[in-house]
């Protein structure tokens, strides 16, 4: 018998099965796709762009589906870049995507006609189609019956009624598409005569496509039955109210500050617990670690820099949760509504309010939720002036100066902070008019809005969103924050100031007082007693470590820059540590004015401290003209590196984040520059 | 109150809520009160005077209809991104729109969507009556 040499087959490649998800705003997709995906989904770009689309998988009969949630669509037209994006990801044109080998068309079964006009398109692109019909449960419940039978033969692809919120006809679905899957390009059914005639128009497009979708929509629904009235009616009224230009304007200004001080009150409980776990675990580890650079690389380079990231996070996903709650109930189009008119006034579109509003509470999540401004020009305006807002990382600052001037005088410093408040409004305002004027010339896109029919909003589609906003800004902006931090670390650390170097750099008398509190510690009666001693010493050390590191020796190097402002390399110092994070400022200065960092807390301490300061000719370090100077500084300035890294993120571009840098410390300096001199020739 | 058959989505309105039948040529745009189908103010009065036939050639831009009011749209002015923006919404041409509540911004029904316009947009939206319209042929007629 002769052997017979089989083939050897080449392993097959594991290729991942795509599937593209597209629909209209509104019609329901994004519940579909938490549905279908869970919590395995990520955010990604469109390469090169800063269009967003969300990946997810799931299993469909042994098959890995990975999903493509392409971004929100009406039509797919060549004036539009995301419309640009879908179509050339539906056709695989996008580089490093594959052409994906369905697409599910999620329609709104309540308003056939509109959405139909997408699904006839995506039909037309040759991609084996699944139409999800969407809300069904919502259909039946208005007395909407309609005829998926004819609609498929319509559309030239099955049709399968679903309800993504309550999961209905969800297994129906994957199991067509499994159908459709398996039967690949070459089953697709002939496109429809009326559809294929809507491609062949010459004159409106538009016309054309709409004139099919209202036809087949007309010929797809059944009956009214008139409950579907009422939903409407319930809708008008609501309407009524919250669109009224008067009332509307109560009600939107109402639920933003709701929002406003939910996002202000409620995330600072999480933030104190990440804070102080953060900090708890800083003492354990540092008693486990041996004293060292380890030890403070460990404690204060690393697990600071983390909780450094963290602590953004409860302000962040609950920003997302009660935005996309509002989303979901429908209120967030109508709240665009009434906000557009007083909005445009400031050259920004109505959706610009969300995003500035939360501004106040922090710039980072602000600037993520600045996707919802639809138009790029407009987006790009609100990211630059966002930061200008007062956040709550300035509130230690503003306090510290307001206790420092006005301890006695309550009211003034009660004036002082609203106008440090008020002075980042009036400024992002006008920096928005300039660079409309300017950089980014034109007025704020002209509003076209879909009001949706209000609904119930799904908890579950909030939870998630808020789970993958969080997400995303830890994996994407919170490595690189993370390294800024150790760098930061780095420059207030080192070089380091050994033992033997204590006496050219220290006085005679910090020496020898030194030496008189490391003696007593060494013969201290109890654990407690060394330790207080301990921290004295070291308070009493800090400040000259700091003087000797890289970061105090830009301190000094930066005065001829700060002078003007009436700033000592001291205050250099705590400028240049808040880089971080702003409120780095008040530790800083507690530090090197040898107070201690655990004094931070102690508002009186810290005040007297820092008005006995005296230059070296004995005049005061912290005048009435400098300590205004400083807060306005702290008003305008880009003190925030981890900002600069999520504008970076959100605009694709370092560009950006530079200009916004750039222009916010010159708008800073020359601010603080008028205030330090015309208070000092007033005083 | 005001409720247009657009937002049902459907070619005909047999329902008792609505106490009469509606041609089946005039499927969207028809305003239909709590009790009954009110009398219409629509369009025409501007667009064609009581008793008289309609001017398929005059025309008013959607800014200037009041709430209630609607017509067919029948030229839309310019092509820049935010005007396409409109048509691939639903606004454009031979598409019924009815104005659901005037000013600026101003909310529109099209397509059974309600749609939230401002008027440096809708102003480049112009409509003419149209004759299948039943709440125009009921104007019409005082």
């Amino acid at each position: 018998m002769t052997p017979v040499s089989l083939p050897v087959l080449p392993a097959r490649a594991k290729v991942p099965v795509t599937v593209a998800l597209a629909g209209n705003p509104n019609a329901g997709k994004t519940t579909l796709f938490n549905q279908l995906t869970g919590l395995r989904a990520k955010t990604a770009n469109f390469s090169g762009t800063t269009t967003s689309v969300r990946l997810g998988s799931f299993s469909l009969d042994g098959k890995s589906i990975q999903l493509l949630d392409l971004p929100g669509l009406y039509a797919m037209s060549e004036h539009k870049t995301e419309e640009r994006m879908a179509r050339d990801a539906l056709l695989g044109k996008l580089p490093g995507r594959p052409r994906p080998q369905a697409a599910i068309v999620v329609v709104d079964a309540t308003n056939l006609a509109r959405n139909l006009y997408l699904a006839g398109q995506v039909r037309e692109l040759g991609v084996p189609t699944v139409i999800a019909l969407n809300m069904i449960d919502l259909a039946e419940a208005d007395g909407l019956e309609i005829d998926t039978e004819s609609l498929a033969v319509e559309l030239g692809a099955p049709v399968v009624p679903v309800s993504s919120r309550s999961g209905r006809g969800i297994d129906e679905l994957k199991q067509e598409l499994d159908y459709v899957l398996a039967a690949g390009p070459d089953a697709i059914p002939a496109l429809p005569a009326g559809i294929a005639a809507c491609g062949s128009c010459t004159t409106c497009p538009h016309e054309a496509r709409y004139d099919w979708a209202e036809k087949v929509g007309t010929r797809a629904v059944r009956a009214a039955r008139g409950t579907r009235l009422m939903s409407m009616r319930l809708t008008e009224a609501i309407d009524g109210w919250l669109t009224h230009p008067i009332l509307g304007l109560g009600f939107f200004v109402l639920i933003m500050a709701a929002l406003f001080i939910s996002i202000f009150s409620v995330a600072q409980y999480p933030m104190a617990w990440i804070e102080s776990g953060f900090g708890f675990a800083g003492d354990v580890v540092g008693r486990i670690l041996p004293p060292g650079d380890v030890n403070s690389f460990v404690v204060n380079g690393l697990m600071g820099g983390i909780g450094g990231v963290l602590v953004f996070l409860p302000q962040i996903c609950f920003l997302f949760f009660l935005i996309t709650l509002l989303e979901d109930t429908g209120y967030l189009a109508r709240a665009a509504f009434v906000a557009d008119r007083p909005m445009s006034r400031v050259g920004l579109p109505g959706r610009a309010f969300v995003p500035m509003l939360s501004a106040h509470a922090c710039a980072i999540p602000a600037i993520m939720s600045s996707r919802v401004i639809e138009n790029r020009r407009d987006r790009l305006v609100a990211i630059l002036v966002i930061p200008l807002l007062s956040c709550t990382a300035r509130l230690p600052v503003y306090v510290m100066i307001t206790a420092l001037l006005f301890a006695d005088r309550p009211v003034m410093g009660g004036l002082v902070f609203t106008g440090a408040y008020l002075l980042g409004m009036v400024t992002a305002i006008a920096m928005a008019f300039v660079f409309k004027g300017t950089i980014l010339p034109g007025s704020s896109s002209p509003l076209v809005i879909e009001l949706p029919r209000y609904r119930l909003p799904s908890l579950r589609n909030a939870l998630v969103t808020a789970y993958e906003r969080g997400r995303a800004f830890v994996t994407r902006a919170g490595t690189t924050i993370l390294a800024i931090s150790v760098v930061l670390w780095l420059l207030a650390t080192y070089p380091k100031l050994d033992e033997a170097q204590l006496g050219s750099v220290v006085p005679s008398e910090t020496l020898a007082q030194l030496a008189d509190l490391r003696a007593a510690a060494a013969v201290a009666g109890s654990d407690a007693e060394s330790d207080a001693l301990e921290a004295e010493a070291n308070a009493l050390l800090s400040p000259i470590r700091l003087e000797h590191s890289v970061a105090g020796r830009i301190g000094k190097a930066a005065e001829p820059v700060f002078a003007p402002l009436g700033f000592d390399w001291k205050i250099n110092v705590g400028v240049i540590s808040s880089f971080a994070a702003r409120e780095v400022i008040v530790a800083t200065l507690a530090i090197v004015y040898g107070i201690g960092e655990d004094a931070v807390e102690d508002e009186e301490t810290l005040s007297e401290t820092l008005r006995a300061q005296r230059h070296a000719d004995g005049t005061p370090v912290f005048t009435t003209a400098t300590a205004l100077a400083l807060l306005v500084f702290f008003v305008l300035a880009m003190q925030c590196l981890p900002t600069n890294v999520v504008t970076r993120r959100e605009t694709g571009s370092w560009k950006w984040p530079a200009l916004q840098f750039g222009y916010m410390s010159v708008l800073a300096w020359t601010a603080a520059f008028v205030v330090y001199r015309v208070v000092s020739m007033l005083a | 109150m005001i409720l247009i058959a657009s937002d049902l989505g459907v070619d005909r309105m047999d329902s008792p809520d609505l106490g009469r039948s509606v041609p089946a040529t005039c499927p969207y745009s028809f305003r239909v009160t709590e009790t009954d189908v009110s009398p219409v103010q629509s369009s025409v009065s501007r667009l064609t005077k009581p008793g008289e036939a309609s001017d398929p050639e005059r025309k008013l831009s959607a800014n200037r209809l009041a709430a209630g009011e609607c017509g067919l749209i029948c030229h839309i002015d310019g092509d820049h991104e935010d005007i396409e923006r409109l048509k691939t919404m639903g606004v454009c041409l031979g598409r019924r729109l009815h104005v659901v509540k005037s000013g600026d911004p101003m909310i529109v029904s099209v397509m059974g969507t309600r749609l939230g316009i401002a008027a440096r947009l809708s102003r480049h939206v112009f409509l003419r009556p149209d004759d299948d319209y039943r709440c125009y042929e009921q104007h019409r007629t005082p």
